[in-house]
């Protein structure tokens, strides 16, 4: 199920069993809104970034980022998984929401503060926790109102 | 205690401000006053005053990227840790800072 709104899309009971089952959702997401080449770009700009410093903010979330010049768009995706992901890598387990940020290079002023907004909430583990426990969409979604 | 903080992260839209604001959170929590300033995307924010450097016990250093204005905090006492340091665990690294102030108090 896809909630679709300009800045960001929910997208619930999404299956996936591994790393590059997530990349490859994440890339048939942004493949209409970017001026990437291939989805091996903007999977390797993913990787490099995951490969500077660890993605994982929280027990079962993950945060991919990048800030890209070929996005034509800034999106954010949170991708709610049916099940949880066992291993992401070795050190990364148990995966259950991957909130993806994809910063246009040179974005508005008013786009990154929504996105600073957002990651000053996901500080809060009571949010989290909400994001997390959330059953539905409908829930899920009205924890977003205030992005 | 009175900590200031820098945080900075590679792409500077998300570690950055999350580390921010736990370290913020942590050190309210057990009573110490703290400032971060974040150099992200969005440029420089919270910028640290002379006087708030000068008056603070301990700088916090989150960063995976090289700041600028490192020099305001020469002769300080300086944590350096990565940003998902700060993002995982806040509060033992306040607690680290603790104790770095209070040794370095009693040994004076």
């Amino acid at each position: 199920m896809k909630n679709a709104n300009e800045f960001y899309q929910v997208i619930s009971h999404c299956e996936v069993n591994s790393r590059d089952d997530v990349f490859d959702l994440i890339s048939e997401h942004v493949s209409q809104d970017s001026r990437f080449s291939s989805k091996k770009e903007l999977v390797e700009q993913l990787k490099q970034r995951e490969n500077a410093g660890d993605i994982q903010i929280a027990e079962h979330v993950l945060l991919p980022h990048i800030e890209s010049p070929l996005l034509k768009q800034s999106q954010l995706l949170f991708l709610r998984l049916d099940r949880p992901l066992r291993t992401w890598n070795e050190h990364i387990e148990n995966i259950e929401l991957i909130i993806v940020v994809l910063l246009k290079e040179n974005d508005e002023l008013a786009t990154k503060k929504r996105i600073r907004s957002l990651m000053k909430k996901l500080a809060d583990e009571a949010f989290i926790i909400a994001l997390l426990s959330a059953k539905n969409q409908a829930t899920f979604q009205k924890e977003l109102t205030e992005i | 205690m009175k900590i200031v903080g820098v945080a900075a992260c590679t792409v500077g839209i998300a570690h950055t401000y999350i580390a921010q604001e736990k370290l913020e959170n942590a050190a309210k929590k057990a009573g110490y006053e703290i400032i971060v300033e974040t150099q992200g995307t969005i440029g420089t924010e919270n910028e640290l005053t002379r006087e708030q450097i000068a008056n603070a016990d301990i700088v916090i250093l989150a960063i995976d990227v090289k700041i600028s204005g490192r020099e305001r905090f020469e002769g300080k006492r300086i944590i350096q840790v990565s940003t998902d340091v700060a993002v995982k665990s806040p509060n033992k690294l306040i607690e680290k800072a603790k104790e770095i102030v209070e040794s370095n108090n009693e040994s004076k």
